[in-house]
């Protein structure tokens, strides 16, 4: 086991003293939004819902979990009662029910779906058969780590459903077991995934896999080969759906720390628009679904060029994961920022250290 | 084969030539993103660029990108250091075993990956600069000592560009924990301020990375920084990049794709030139005063100089040259603590003693001729003593008190550095220089021991030094000059004159006294080179001395002839014989393999060497517990017995009728 997890727990460990203190209502969801995807062809309106449970057990473990996410935070930490569970999702159903277009619906808990510690079995019954009910609703995204993923769970909750798609979503981050140990301490190999993934298809539901773009402790280039790797390995693993989480630095994470010490900087949304060039030249689109969605784009804790052109490329990134449409990534307008991203880009392969990133701030 | 040969030292800075023939310190370019290349896609400036790649290594990382096979381009391949290894939480664990056994598998997959390549590439290993920052030094040695590698690269430099002290920390222990065979190259840090200190420090290679982020960020970079092309008035560069622009404003008009073009072009050639400067520095043992010049250019480099020179003497000390042809020029206050200056006050501290039976110290000023008794003032000030000393001269000890080397015996006057340094007079002395003569001074009257008879013929600053060293000791002294005279005024001198005789009165002549003063004055300057117990062996009662016209002094010892005092440098040349004394004494000697066929004698012959060496010592050559010749070390010591490549000696003087041991 890499020495990071020491760290990961120390801080994980303080954050989670500093936020148990206050006590939030657990008869609301952690996050609500809707938004326009692409499904089979057609926009559809996707809803996410995040809803408050217990939260992540790699998070809690002894472990700490993985070093990039603070979901945790959110979290009620304590086992949430069934009905205020069926309550958080009530919110998700009226939404729904305001719109008469089709509806993807992503059911998160910013832990594992099929964990039963999170939700109860009864409950993700009732969640899937109310899902199942409504007319609109096209497929139901949830998530969840690898190992909690067994054929039984999964030929039940498509036995709920019926003729609506399940698509599981899996946090890969990426296929390259020495950088999801040791740059994520994320606790499951490769083996783990590729077995889950084939139990996922087995039962005819769909897989999405998320990838991360940049992990700590790699350059901004190698960040870029090793994504277009992923995505390859994920689709030969059968992956219907490939989600870029562009990193976001969470309060209480090891990223953060090591943010606050100049060795990372968010990824470059050149970085982003280059993978997803590269990868929709490899990548059949019909099959396989591309989605880039970055949050906080353009803050400094989050995915950003120079500061003119974020909306801009924000704007091509979400064109292409709506249209699924490589002709979006060409013909980009040109900022001065490109040539500083190719700098670094030259600097950090000699370093490979982040800290090149300090020059950012020159003239 | 691997590494570097080292050709010369200049203090821990040095001419070296890597595998490929190129000769360090050098410029590494990366090809493997291809910016580089794409940067130089304008005709005109390739061919420009083509004059100056000579001294460009290209290089790349491994695995190389699928798509090209750019990897045949490159001569040299940095090897990714595995993640582990990358994160800071590596250091933590107290064994440091995760560490060890990390870094050796890292080590042992890049010699693979060198035996499986068939062309001739240079493999660099990549090291974050954190762990040059702990006590986990000696297991990186350990296992780097073992390894096959060329280069090893120094990654998230550029973190502690503008931290002096770790910035001298990381660097001065990296190349006292990297064998010496390894070059150095030290991560995106070469800005052009800071590229001669950091070659200063023992870093042979550095890279282009700056000067392609500067371009990016519209910054010009000149001789002696940065400058934001937006401020600039004048287009000053003349080189062949911005020769061909009127005006600044033309360059600033430019659209952004061929400013960026141009700029990082001429950054590029900017920080060429420095390096090419620093080369011929090196090259030609000015490089102390090319960074005189250099590091006031920033406060934070002038900071890391001081703080090199103040913490770190004795490894800047260990890779300086005892002799060089150069005078030793001291312009600014950094040079008081020059290392051969220093080397200069510690070995009159601790290698030289004050000469027995003297009965009266004479304090004089400094001259500005050198050796000081050449000068017009010197042989006034003689004149008067040998009027006043009379026979008795012998009983009487000169010492120059000077800035910056302390003070200076008489009978040193002649060694280097003491005949060859240059310094700017004002009669003004600063505070720091004062402590440092006061101390010498305290320190040569300690070794005298008890009260002893003192002339100061000195004025203003060293009148106050003077006073200050014998009140710390209680002694007394009779001041010959009086506050409205020159030292070189008639009465002043006269004054000097009936001082000595009175001084002297009373101390009786003694047959013999005479001789034996003038081969102390002789051994005083073996006990600076060679320290006293080789100085006593090599030169005694039997000595005879024989000036050699204006070359020098051949010195016979028993008969034989054992040493050569040469007057350009003021330190002794040795003959077989006086090699000898330094076998006997087991100092100053490198024991070799085999015999020498050139006179170049490589580090890889060398079984030890005395940990005393510096480069440009007299050595002793020994093979089998016999010496078999003499010669002039190019390296210290230590580094002798650690690399594999360079030359080590250069040989001058082979005993005849030795045969190959083949």
């Amino acid at each position: 086991m890499p020495e990071i997890y020491n760290k990961v727990l120390k801080i994980r460990k303080k954050y989670l003293q500093k936020v148990s203190v206050k006590s939030s209502t657990l008869k609301r969801p952690i996050y609500m939004k809707s938004y326009d995807e692409k499904f089979d062809g057609e926009i559809c309106k996707a809803i996410v819902i995040t809803l408050k449970t217990r939260g992540c057990a790699w998070a809690l473990s002894e472990f700490g979990g993985c070093t990039v996410c603070g979901y945790i935070y959110d979290a009620a930490l304590k086992p949430v009662p069934e009905d205020l569970l069926l309550r958080q999702f009530s919110y998700a159903v009226r939404e729904i029910e305001r719109t008469n277009r089709p509806v993807i619906l992503k059911i998160f808990t910013s832990g594992s779906f099929f964990d039963e510690e999170e939700i109860p079995p009864p409950v993700r019954h009732k969640i899937l058969e109310i899902a199942s009910k409504i007319d609109n609703v096209r497929e139901v995204v949830v998530e969840t780590r690898p190992e909690f993923v067994t054929s039984d769970v999964l030929t039940e909750c498509t036995k709920i459903l019926g003729d609506k798609i399940l698509e599981v979503a899996i946090g890969l981050e990426s296929s390259n077991d020495d950088i999801r140990m040791t740059c994520f301490n994320k606790g499951f190999s490769w083996k783990t995934f590729l077995s889950a993934a084939k139990i996922i298809k087995e039962n005819y539901c769909r897989l999405k896999v998320y990838i991360f773009l940049k992990p700590p402790f790699l350059t901004e280039m190698e960040a870029i080969k090793d994504a277009i790797r992923s995505t390859r390995d994920a689709i030969s693993a059968g992956a219907d759906t490939i989600s870029y989480n562009l990193s976001t630095i969470h309060r209480g994470t090891l990223l953060e720390y090591l943010w606050k010490r100049g060795e990372y900087r968010p990824p470059w949304l050149w970085s982003a628009i280059l993978v997803l060039q590269k990868v929709s030249a490899i990548v059949d689109l019909e099959k396989t679904k591309i989605l880039c969605d970055p949050v906080a784009a353009g803050k400094t804790r989050g995915p950003h060029n120079c500061g003119s052109c974020d909306r801009y490329v924000v704007s091509i990134l979400r064109k292409f994961s709506l249209s699924q449409n490589p002709e979006v990534l060409e013909n980009i307008k040109f900022c001065r920022c490109i040539n500083a991203w190719k700098a670094f880009l030259h600097a950090e392969s000699y370093s490979f250290s982040q800290t090149v990133n300090a020059y950012e701030t020159l003239t | 084969m691997t590494g570097i040969f080292i050709k010369q030292h200049c203090g821990p800075a040095k001419i070296g030539v890597l595998e490929n023939d190129t000769e360090t310190p050098a410029l590494m370019i990366n090809l493997e993103n291809n910016l580089a290349s794409r940067v130089y896609k304008n005709e005109t400036l390739r061919k420009t660029l083509r004059k100056f790649q000579k001294h460009l290594l290209s290089s790349s990382t491994w695995p190389p990108p699928e798509e090209k096979s750019e990897l045949i381009n490159s001569n040299v391949i940095i090897f990714p250091p595995p993640f582990r290894l990358r994160t800071p939480f590596i250091l933590e664990e107290k064994s440091g075993t995760g560490l060890k056994e990390e870094l050796k598998r890292y080590i042992e997959r890049i010699c693979e990956l060198k035996s499986s390549l068939n062309k001739k590439v240079l493999i660099a290993c990549c090291l974050p600069a954190d762990f040059f920052r702990t006590s986990k030094n000696q297991i990186i040695r350990e296992v780097l000592k073992e390894a096959n590698i060329d280069i090893a690269t120094i990654s998230g430099m550029e973190s502690v560009a503008n931290n002096q002290r770790r910035l001298v920390e990381i660097l001065v222990n990296a190349r006292k924990t990297i064998p010496a065979d390894i070059a150095i190259h030290a991560s995106v840090i070469s800005l052009p301020t800071h590229a001669p200190l950091l070659v200063y420090m023992g870093v042979d290679i550095l890279d282009c990375a700056y000067p392609l982020i500067a371009a990016a960020y519209d910054v010009y970079l000149h001789e002696r920084g940065e400058l934001p092309l937006q401020n600039m008035t004048v287009l000053s560069c003349t080189c062949p990049i911005c020769s061909k622009y009127d005006s600044v404003s033309e360059l600033k008009n430019l659209p952004p794709d061929a400013r960026f073009e141009i700029l990082s072009a001429h950054n590029l050639i900017m920080l060429l030139k420095i390096i090419n400067e620093t080369r011929d520095a090196i090259k030609r043992k000015t490089i102390w005063e090319l960074l005189e010049n250099h590091v006031y250019s920033l406060p934070v480099t002038t900071a890391a100089m001081r703080h090199l020179l103040l913490s770190h003497q004795e490894f800047l000390e260990k890779y300086t040259p005892v002799v060089t042809s150069r005078r030793v020029i001291c312009t600014s206050a950094l040079s008081y603590y020059r290392p051969e200056v220093v080397r200069f006050r510690e070995r009159v501290k601790e290698r030289y003693m004050p000469p027995s039976n003297v009965a009266l110290v004479i304090l004089l000023p400094c001259s500005a001729r050198k050796p000081y008794s050449k000068s017009r003032t010197h042989k006034m000030f003689r004149e008067a003593i040998k009027c006043g000393a009379g026979p008795k001269f012998h009983l009487i000890h000169e010492v120059i008190i000077t800035s910056p080397l302390g003070i200076v015996p008489r009978e040193l006057e002649m060694t280097f550095p003491a005949a060859h340094y240059d310094v700017p007079v004002t009669g003004h002395w600063d505070r720091e220089e004062m402590e440092i003569a006061i101390s010498a001074l305290v320190n040569y009257f300690q070794k005298i021991g008890g009260k002893i008879g003192i002339i100061a013929h000195v004025e203003n600053a060293y009148k106050e030094i003077v006073e200050e060293a014998i009140s710390q000791l209680g002694l007394e002294a009779i001041f010959t000059v009086k506050n409205s005279e020159s030292v070189t005024s008639p009465s002043a001198l006269k004054r000097l004159e009936t001082t000595v005789r009175e001084m002297l009165e009373g101390h009786e002549l003694k047959g013999g006294d005479a001789k034996d003063r003038l081969v102390q004055d002789y051994r005083k300057i073996a006990e600076y080179q060679f320290g006293a117990d080789v100085a006593i062996d090599l030169i005694n009662e039997t000595s005879v001395f024989r000036e050699e016209g204006n070359r020098g002094v051949r010195v016979l010892t028993e008969g034989k002839f054992v040493a050569f005092l040469e007057y350009a440098t003021g330190l002794y040349k040795l003959s077989l014989h006086g090699a000898e004394v330094l076998l006997l004494k087991n100092k100053y000697c490198v024991f070799v393999k085999d015999i020498p066929r050139t006179e170049d004698i490589t580090a890889d012959t060398v079984i030890r060497a005395c940990n005393e060496i510096r480069p440009h010592d007299e050595v002793a050559i020994i093979l089998d517990k016999t010496v078999i010749g003499i010669g002039q070390a190019n390296m210290c010591g230590q580094e002798m017995e650690e690399a594999s490549k360079g030359v080590a000696v250069k040989l001058r003087l082979m005993k005849p009728n030795i045969k190959s041991r083949q």
